[in-house]
């Protein structure tokens, strides 16, 4: 029981989102809407630079449908990106709907730079007959728009006429693309980036933990199953990581880029929510229960960037190494997995703004500082940008905007508006949540202790104080104090945040979360 | 089966590297230092997990490493290392021991790290990171390009850091996945003095190290070539003084004798399990059990020598060379071959699922190697790879390339013949290939 349960935990889609059934689906939102014409769908793609939009207006009928199936998609995408079959390459993974094989296609593969340009996901089976297969006209597809900064999305459906209708920029898929923080754009996913990669198929080369066991046979055995994880297409987990990267670093890059623009609020804001909530999340899983699992279970893994960048360096373990060792698992059944940690795309937003010199490395610290036993899922951080964001709309900062010289940039505006979001409400008004000593800053381990509540409510944060080196050294005594227990722990309470908030979750039979 | 003569089978041994050689490091934490000696780790300077281990222990027993106290304490730390090894080497996805392989990551394990100094490259594969900057204003003269982490022959390892101004960082941010830099990861063996064959007759006339055809160029750089990075010993040879070629087939010899064991009376004493006392002999050899390549290339030596295995040159079936010596320099042999012919320059490169695959975004470089081809590779960093680590370009290397890029020790599976003692202890445990510890999974 304790092995099916352990095993029910996977993933879910990386390209696309939302498995379908076979049966009738659910429709979410526009899940099932087609474009009824050739020029409702160029009307909807006017403007589109994508390679998916490229190929539409060769290939899309006067229906506004496409003809074939998958194949005639991806060969036709494939011309427009310049990428030869050759090139193509599946990846599958379990999703969160009944284990329902979701297969991601990259063109390009080999190049993760190119190959992060495209994503194809076929994530629907159908019933045909007794058989259960793969459908190969539900499609969820993404492109990248280099003159736009953003990946444009499109979906397709089998119409009655056995053709394939297309809807353009579907809304749902930002269910799970989005993430509860409601981004209006879509990012790559991939739930677990690291080995093990549990839930997706991980041969050759690694072994797959869990995949080849919960894989539905009949779905495995289909004829379109069997063709889209053929032995020349099928690759591992382990060589799609680094295409998401790409697709990662490609749309934070972007993203980043609106610093630049003219100051303004709201840019701000969209640049620093990253630091406080958590716009995306990831997963890490022990590896095959030898007690190895990622450090940034336990740790976030920006406080190393950060103290690198301010020239901080105590020598301590914790900031060269990127896993955790604990006692070995009981069994492999057991092992510890999909633990819930901070997203990558997330803190890769972080990370650029104090490469980028928008934000020095110490007031990236600050915040990190704050509730740092909890490197994901703080209710202290976001809330507090979700306070100091309320009073900035409502006009806390207007006075500095207005004395701005004429031309700044959103750049410029970053400090200012960490600043205002970087202040508590306190018994005696609000407060900056800084150290009176340059050198320090206020580290707060677990924000829900008495004491240190009682010290923020009255706004005492002197006993707070405390040096970057001194948390340094805090936090490598805090790793090397962490058991599979606590973890266990950390695991049960995020995963049962996660499944109430994420539509990413995965599967977690064996939560009680009441 | 097949026919090996003395001097074919010294061939093809040649190709087939050595297990051990990871073992054969000089002693605790040695990793010996730019200018290519060893370098007493015991003052702490070097910092790696052998080095933390006898440090921490010797601070737990009064400031002595001459006590019980330390010596159980360093022993308790060593049975830990081996566990984490074992985890990795045959409990994880990436099984070490294979029917014609012994495997490893070139990157370093944790604990491995630049406390002190640059501890980095202890897997008989060593790295650094290469940088082409933007110019330093726009339209201004395009700086050289910088390396960074790599040893070198003479004094400390190049710096680490990357020291960019906001044009620069604009200039970067403009072009996010153009190919602004490389990682190189080498296996050449610190001892093996050949240049390349591709040098021809001097390093002047080595080629430089030039992006792939297919890698999107930045703006700012005219030509896929770094003109100030040949491909010569400086800049390609490990620097290491234990990742050589000699170092390797001492420690195979080493490794093939008086393999540790177990107390029978004591069913769960650790050093039952294969892999362990593999570790176990590395740790006690040279405190190495803290490292990927060691353990691993002893534990395959240690099986060898309990389950009675020998190189059967003539295809009789029998051994026909079975001492130590022998075979590790039949299976190392000193370089250049008798006629002059380089057959190994280093371990081969390669990833997990193949081991002529490199991951994603990797090639190899050309050497003008006949044999030992695949010794040196290149992957590409991005301008966005660059601007997020500009602090350590090289821990970018090992955190995206260092996983994948798997050194491989062929073992001559055809040539092994293996007749385990009546009276061994292990000898019940030998299976037809009981250098794949652990049990045979599949591939290469």
């Amino acid at each position: 029981m304790a092995r099916l349960a352990i095993a029910l935990l996977l993933v879910t889609q990386a390209g696309g989102c939302l498995a379908d059934e076979p049966g009738e689906p659910d429709c979410l939102l526009d899940q099932c809407e087609s474009a009824q014409s050739r020029d409702e769908v160029l009307d909807a793609i006017d403007g589109n630079g994508d390679a998916i939009a490229q190929f539409l207006r060769e290939a899309v009928t006067e229906r506004g449908t496409l003809v074939g199936d998958y194949r005639d998609v991806l060969d036709g995408i494939g011309v427009a990106l310049g990428c030869a079959p050759e090139t193509e390459r599946s990846f599958v993974v379990l999703s969160n709907t009944g284990f329902i094989p979701t297969t991601v296609f990259a063109r390009c593969a080999d190049d993760p730079q190119l190959a992060s340009r495209f994503f194809l996901a076929i994530p629907a089976v159908r019933e045909s007959g007794e058989d259960t297969d793969v459908d190969p006209q539900v499609l969820h597809l993404s492109g990248w728009d280099e003159e736009a900064g953003t990946f444009r999305i499109y979906s397709t459906r089998p119409t009655e006429d056995g053709e394939m209708g297309v809807n353009v920029s579907p809304s749902f898929c930002l269910g799970c693309h989005g993430g509860p923080h409601q981004l209006s754009y879509w990012q790559p996913l991939m739930n677990e980036m690291t080995n093990p990669w549990s839930g997706w198929n991980a041969e050759p080369g690694f072994r797959s933990q869990l995949f080849d066991e919960f894989l539905d046979q009949r779905i495995a055995e289909g004829a379109v199953y069997q063709d889209i994880t053929a032995e020349d297409l099928l690759d591992s987990a382990s060589n799609l990581e680094p295409i998401i990267r790409a697709g990662i670093d490609r749309l934070n890059g972007a993203r980043v880029l609106a610093r630049e623009r003219a100051a303004e609020a709201e840019r701000a804001l969209a640049l620093l929510q990253p630091l406080y909530c958590d716009e995306s999340v990831n997963f890490v899983s022990e590896i095959h229960g030898g007690g190895q699992i990622r450090a940034s279970s336990v740790l976030d893994p920006t406080l190393a960037s950060h103290m690198r960048a301010a020239g901080i360096d105590g020598e301590w373990p914790w900031m060269s190494g990127d896993d955790l060792r604990l006692a070995d698992a009981p069994s492999q059944w057991e092992a510890l997995t999909l633990v819930p940690v901070r997203g990558e795309s997330t803190l890769a937003v972080e990370v650029s703004l104090v490469a980028r010199q928008v934000l020095d490395p110490m007031r990236a610290l600050r915040v990190r500082a704050l509730d740092w036993t909890r490197p994901v899922l703080s209710e202290f951080r976001c809330n507090l940008f979700r306070d100091g964001a309320n009073r900035i709309r409502g006009g806390a900062i207007d006075d500095e905007i207005a004395a701005l010289p004429e031309g700044t940039a959103t750049a410029d505006l970053v400090p200012i508006a960490y600043d205002e979001i970087m202040k508590l409400d306190t018994a005696v008004g609000l407060i900056a949540l800084e150290a009176s000593a340059d050198d320090e800053l206020v580290a707060i381990p677990d924000v829900t202790e008495p004491d240190v509540q009682s010290r923020l409510t009255e706004g005492d944060l002197s006993a707070l104080a405390i040096s970057p080196a001194e948390l340094g050294d805090r936090l490598q005594s805090y790793l090397e104090a962490i058991d599979r227990d606590d973890l266990w722990v950390m695991r049960q309470i995020r995963a049962c945040r996660v499944a109430h908030e994420y539509a990413i979750a995965p599967i977690y039979p064996d939560l009680d979360c009441d | 089966m097949r026919l090996f003569d003395r001097t074919a089978l010294r061939h093809l041994l040649a190709c087939i590297p050595l297990v051990l050689a990871s073992c054969a490091a000089e002693g605790s934490g040695d990793t010996g230092d730019g200018d290519g000696g060893e370098e007493d780790c015991t003052d702490g300077k070097c910092d790696d997990p052998g080095a933390t281990a006898d440090r921490e222990c010797k601070e737990k027993c009064g400031g002595s490493t001459s006590n019980a106290c330390f010596t159980e304490c360093r022993d308790a730390a060593a049975l830990d290392h081996c566990e984490a090894r074992k985890s990795d080497a045959i409990d994880s996805a990436q099984k070490a021991f294979t029917p014609n392989n012994i495997r490893w990551a070139c990157a370093d394990v944790e604990g491995v790290n630049t406390n002190g100094r640059d501890d980095r490259g202890q897997e008989y594969c060593e790295y650094y990171a290469v940088v082409q900057p933007p110019p330093p204003a726009a339209g201004g003269a395009l700086p050289d390009p910088v390396d960074l982490g790599r040893n070198k022959s003479s004094g400390s390892p190049t710096p680490l850091s990357l020291t960019l101004n906001e044009d620069q960082i604009f200039a970067l941010e403009d072009e996010p996945d153009a190919i602004a830099g490389q990682c190189i990861f080498t296996s050449w063996h610190q001892d093996i003095e050949l240049r390349y064959p591709v040098c021809g007759d001097s390093n002047v006339t080595c080629p430089k190290l030039t992006l792939a055809d297919s890698a999107k160029l930045p703006s700012w750089q005219p030509s896929r070539e770094y003109t100030k990075i040949p491909l010569t010993d400086e800049w390609m040879r490990m620097k290491v003084s234990i990742n050589s070629n000699n170092a390797a087939a001492d420690l195979f010899e080493k490794g093939l004798t008086d393999p540790p064991a177990g107390d029978a009376a004591k069913p769960d004493d650790p050093l039952h399990d294969d892999y362990i006392r593999g570790c176990w002999k590395a740790y006690k050899l040279f405190k190495t059990e803290w490292r990927r390549s060691d353990p691993s290339v002893c534990a395959v030596g240690v099986r060898l020598a309990e389950c009675g295995c020998g190189v059967d040159t003539n295809g009789d079936g029998t051994a026909d060379i079975t001492d130590p010596v022998e075979i590790s320099r039949g299976v190392v042999p000193f370089q250049p071959d008798q006629d002059g012919t380089l057959r190994l320059r280093g371990f081969h490169l390669g990833t997990w699922s193949d081991m002529n695959q490199l991951p994603s975004g990797c090639r190899y470089l050309e050497t003008g190697d006949t044999d030992s081809t695949k010794t040196l590779v290149a992957c590409d960093l991005t301008a966005s790879d660059v601007l997020s680590s500009q602090q350590d370009p090289k821990q970018k290397c090992r955190e995206k390339y260092g996983d994948n890029v798997v050194v491989h020790v062929p073992v001559p599976a055809g040539a092994i013949v293996c007749t385990p003692p009546a009276d061994g202890q292990y000898a019940a445990t030998c299976s037809s290939m009981p250098w794949v510890v652990g049990g045979a999974p599949s591939g290469s």
